[in-house]
């Protein structure tokens, strides 16, 4: 995959964008202390980014996304379970589950459009449903959870989030400056041309849909240890797939910021209207993706700024 | 008990191909999947609830009444939202968005009004007890529900084929930019599709109380699911696929309930994926498939 | 103190200097006036609840009950606590996990870290109730655990959690598992068993299995789990009238009972001997179904929401029920039944009353120590109560009952206790007719 050497473009956006915005995360528990809120605002981050490489730059909008995020989850739990693996091992074997999970899904990328989006949702549905299955009770806990024994280790988990999210954003950031991201890209956006470039885009998609896939895995598995009583329900909740869309979407698909943006202003006005006036939220929420949809179709990234340059 | 499987089956599929039947005409005219779908229906068991449990209106007259009522519902929504769906990049995908929101919002409406309990109707205001069929007794309510959706699957042929906006529905349908190039008002036509396709979801939703034993605001998105499994088992974009995808589903979920009831839950997006790769434009498709 | 380290961080120079001096004159004066000055201005119960999606049927009416509960005490000057020997009100803090998991496990450590609650309740049910044990546990907080009554989460290593309105879902339903024993008397030679495979119904399918497997004269000649969504039961109940049983137990959620009924009224199949889960709990819900006929001669657990325990603290069942209607009229709630989640809120609220009266302080494990001194001595609408030593609930075990056809002029079903022999107020009357 490595074709030349990575740009300066590349660097720019680690040092200006990348590194500021784990540096502001990493101080955030010191002046706020629900450490939880904000790793489940870094788990968004890290599904919004991951859900970015795949709608961003190969044009497959996966409703199915939580499926991997539910395999790391799982894959934990198991290692943790079964092979006694230490918790840092757990972490690797849910994101090598997720990465196995997509493997296993690749054939599903022949498909596109609302097939692909709804083709990945139900096979979400059905890892949840075979994790889930009574029968595997002795394996997986079935539909009775699992209950796992790690240490509670609240700051470990939050800088291992941070990292999944930093090699996630560089990912990111290495696709918009490297010719094999502006090559996925312009497939992407002309399928005709996809068609004409060959193996080599259908390579490239595969690798972006695996490192997604693993992205989600390894959060996944972040996830479970800080929460290590769930049910399967909870790991598999569709609205984990939705709102990583409705953020990427809102911020602007295939930019580096426009997920964090999303995220920053739709979780928090989720928490905020949680909080405040939580009998209106689905009905907010619900009303906030339409308008999303009927007037910003291309997110905030979309608004042309006349002062904006264009860069892509 | 194989009898008994295969024939209720049967009959539970036929009623899903009415659930799927909507939204597959609706996707095959606007290429948009509405995930609003699911709600409608809800509404159409509120709806039946209302007239048929608490008014005592006849089940025939509900039957129209909450078709037209939603057919009228549906136009108005399209225009508000569709035509400018369409003029974005990716109407079919920000389509999956779109009305998801708007089955939010439903949802939400109807709970914050109407509480979440489960509510039902009894079958004996259909009038009729179990009828003996093959040797097998069927309920009636099921039977009610799987003769509507034959006589509304026999409604949407005639005005596919014998109507003149019927053809021009097909015309989009098949090459929409030629429909457009030969005259075909796309507008006027979408519009009247999407109002169908809130009809037959209300109509489907009229039954929904005695086929899914009892609903709740929260039933649409499952429905949903479950409906576009249909559909693309049958073929997206081709309504009347839609009875043979409900009929294989509805086969398939009973067998698996008498013989491995632990793997229902797993069966509908087995087989969805599965035909999704084996044979992409599903069962009774011709044409390829492309977003 | 931990709360008072908190509290005292929070009130400005002035006031400080002001506790400071009264407390010191105080000092001059009596001991229990320097407590009744430390004392924190209100107590903070923290709790979620879902407004919406599948858990907002079973969350709403116990959540009701809780602020009916809460707006009882402050109407009355708040909640006796026995450290400061005062009276103190009462703040609700309530959130809306809107069914998620994931969100309710965030909510709860928001109730922990940022509004800093005293006392921390879990959201109804196990599914609900898995996502605040680990955040409870991580922070050294008693979870005040509602209904959440998955042995899972109890352990012996694990002191930050009592379960207060429901038996341990392996002891629930015991007195159907010792009265499966008793089957073979009345001429019941086989059984059939459908459940759902969710935590809670598999549990005590699973403890009934065994009662089963105890008894070589009952033959099992139908066992099978479905999942929780399930909502037509026709082809299961075809199924199983096939294995001829001469008696059915059934456990499902709300929502599967009603499609069982319906799916048993449809087909007009009878059983001879027929028990629900929730024939009994959500008796009111069948019935405005419009199944009640269906329950005719079966069996259930007679819980709270049906049963009159005797009482020596709160209300008896009847006078919540009137209390509990009157506030939905006066708040105008909608879409809230009375019912056994009703009473479940209630009962957490009369576990805390009694709790705080015995508590010498508000650290967390003075509060389960006040907790369990009331185990074995509280007896409450929701039954003896009584607590293992890893903090689950062992009393509160429903009688077994028999729903009999409403008497000539009455239109309210009847109930006859069959099982335990000395609560019994009748025979079984097998089979039904």
């Amino acid at each position: 995959m490595r074709e030349r050497p990575i740009r300066r473009g590349f660097v720019r956006e680690a040092g200006l964008a990348i590194a500021p915005l784990l540096a502001l995360l990493a101080v955030l528990p010191l002046l706020y202390n629900n450490q939880l809120l904000l790793l489940n605002a870094v788990v968004f981050l890290v599904l919004a980014q991951g859900l970015n490489l795949t709608y961003g730059f190969s044009g497959y909008l996966p409703f199915g996304y939580v499926g991997f995020f539910g395999a790391g989850a799982y894959g934990f739990a198991l290692a943790t379970l079964h092979a006694a693996a230490p918790p840092l091992a757990a972490v690797l074997a849910g994101g090598l589950a997720a990465g196995l999970a997509g493997l296993l899904l690749a054939p599903l990328l022949r498909l596109q459009g609302a097939y692909f989006g709804l083709a990945s949702l139900a096979a979400a549905e059905a890892l949840r449903h075979t994790i889930a299955n009574p029968d595997l009770e002795a394996l997986t806990g079935g539909p009775y959870g699992v209950r796992l024994d790690v240490p509670y280790a609240p700051r470990l988990t939050y800088g291992l989030a941070l990292a999944i999210l930093g090699l996630t954003m560089g990912v990111v950031a290495f696709l918009r400056h490297s010719r094999f991201g502006l090559r996925l890209r312009a497939a992407r956006d002309n399928p005709i041309s996809a068609a004409t470039a060959g193996i080599d885009v259908v390579r490239g998609r595969l690798t972006v849909w695996l490192v997604s896939a693993t992205a989600a895995g390894l959060i996944g598995a972040v996830f479970a240890w800080s929460a290590p009583t769930f049910f399967p329900d909870a790991v598999f909740d569709i609205s984990f797939s939705i709102f990583a869309i409705v953020f990427t979407l809102f911020g602007g698909a295939g930019t580096l910021l426009g997920p964090v943006i999303g995220v920053a202003v739709l979780y928090g006005t989720y928490t905020a209207i949680g909080v405040s006036a939580p009998q209106y939220f689905q009905l907010v929420y619900g009303l906030l993706i339409m308008a999303l949809v009927m007037f910003f179709p291309d997110g905030l990234a979309g608004i042309r700024m006349p002062w904006r340059r264009r860069d892509d | 008990m194989l009898t008994y499987a295969l024939l209720t089956g049967l009959i539970f599929g036929l009623y899903f191909g009415l659930v799927g039947l909507g939204m597959n005409l609706v996707f095959g005219v606007m290429r948009i999947v509405n995930l609003a779908h699911g709600d409608v229906l809800m509404l159409g068991a509120f709806t039946a609830f209302w007239l048929m449990r608490v008014a005592a209106v006849s089940p025939v007259l509900t039957v129209i009444g909450s078709f037209v009522l939603f057919f009228a519902i549906g136009i108005p929504v399209y225009y508000a939202l569709v035509p400018r769906l369409q003029r974005s990049r990716e109407p079919e995908m920000l389509s999956l968005i779109l009305f998801f929101g708007l089955s939010q919002v439903i949802e939400a409406v109807m709970s914050m009004l109407f509480g979440n309990n489960e509510r039902s109707i009894p079958s004996r205001i259909l009038g009729g007890g179990p009828v003996p069929v093959l040797g097998q007794t069927i309920p009636f309510a099921w039977l009610c529900a799987a003769a509507v959706s034959v006589g509304l699957f026999c409604a949407t042929y005639l005005y596919l084929y014998h109507t003149r906006l019927g053809r021009q529905t097909r015309a989009i349908m098949a090459q929409r930019e030629e429909a457009v190039t030969i005259g075909v008002d796309v507008n006027r036509v979408s519009a009247v599709a999407f109002g169908l396709g809130t009809g037959l979801a209300a109509v489907a939703g009229v039954f929904a109380p005695f086929m899914l034993g009892s609903f709740t605001p929260s039933i649409g998105v499952p429905i949903d699911l479950v409906s576009f499994a249909i559909v693309v088992i049958g073929s997206l974009g081709n309504p009347l696929g839609t009875i043979l995808g409900g009929a294989i589903y509805g086969v398939c979920l009973m067998l698996m309930r008498t013989y491995l009831s632990s793997f229902a839950d797993l069966l509908p997006n087995l087989v969805l994926i599965l035909v999704l790769l084996v044979r992409p434009t599903g069962l009774l498709g011709r044409r390829v498939r492309h977003a | 103190m931990e709360w008072a380290r908190r509290e005292s961080r929070r009130m400005g120079g002035w006031t400080r200097r002001a506790a400071f001096a009264l407390g010191l004159a105080a000092i001059a004066l009596q001991a229990t006036a320097v407590r009744a000055a430390d004392a924190p201005a209100e107590i903070r119960i923290g709790t979620l609840y879902a407004g919406s999606g599948a858990m907002a049927s079973t969350s709403m009416p116990l959540h009701v009950a809780l602020e009916w509960w809460a707006d009882g005490l402050n109407k009355q000057g708040g909640v006796f606590v026995k450290g400061f020997d005062k009276r103190i009100p009462i703040r609700l803090i309530s959130y809306d996990d809107q069914s998620s998991p994931a969100l309710a496990g965030n909510l709860t450590n928001q109730l922990i870290t940022q509004d800093k609650v005293d006392i921390l309740l879990a959201d109804s049910t196990s599914v609900m109730t898995a996502a605040s044990v680990p955040v409870a546990r991580d922070h050294k907080m008693l979870l005040w655990d509602i209904t959440g009554s998955s042995p899972n989460f109890f352990s012996s290593d694990n002191p930050y959690i009592v379960l207060l309105a429901l038996a341990a879902t392996d002891r629930y339903p015991k007195t159907i598992a010792d009265f499966v024993k008793e089957m073979p008397k009345l001429g019941i030679a086989s059984v059939a068993l459908l459940y759902v495979t969710a935590d809670y119904t598999a549990f005590q399918a699973a403890a009934v299995r065994k009662a089963l497997k105890d008894t070589p004269e009952l033959k099992l000649v139908f066992d099978r789990g479905v999942p929780q969504t399930t909502s037509d039961y026709t082809v299961l109940v075809n199924n199983m009238a096939a294995a001829k049983p001469d008696a059915v137990l059934e456990f499902g959620y709300p929502a599967n009972e009603l499609s069982f009924l319906r799916a048993l009224s449809d087909n007009e199949t009878k059983f001879k001997f027929l028990f629900t889960g929730y024939g009994l709990t959500e008796q009111n819900l069948i019935k405005s179904n419009g199944l009640a006929d269906q329950l005719h001669y079966s069996f259930a657990l007679a819980g709270p929401g049906s049963y009159e325990f005797k009482v020596n603290y709160g209300l008896k069942r009847h006078e919540f029920e009137e209390a509990y209607e009157h506030w939905l009229k006066e708040k105008n709630v909608k879409g809230v039944e009375f019912g056994y989640n009703a009473i479940a809120g209630y009962q957490a609220g009369l576990v805390i009353e009694k709790s705080l009266a015995a508590a010498d302080s508000l650290d967390q494990l003075e509060l389960r120590r006040a907790v369990f001194t009331l185990s074995g001595n509280l007896e409450t609408l929701c039954g003896p109560f009584v607590l293992a030593p890893d903090g689950s609930q062992s009393g509160e075990i429903a009688p077994l009952g028999q729903i009999m056809p409403p008497a000539a002029g009455s239109t309210s079903l009847g109930l006859n206790i069959v099982w335990p022999a000395d609560l019994a107020t009748a025979k079984p009357v097998y089979p039904a007719p």
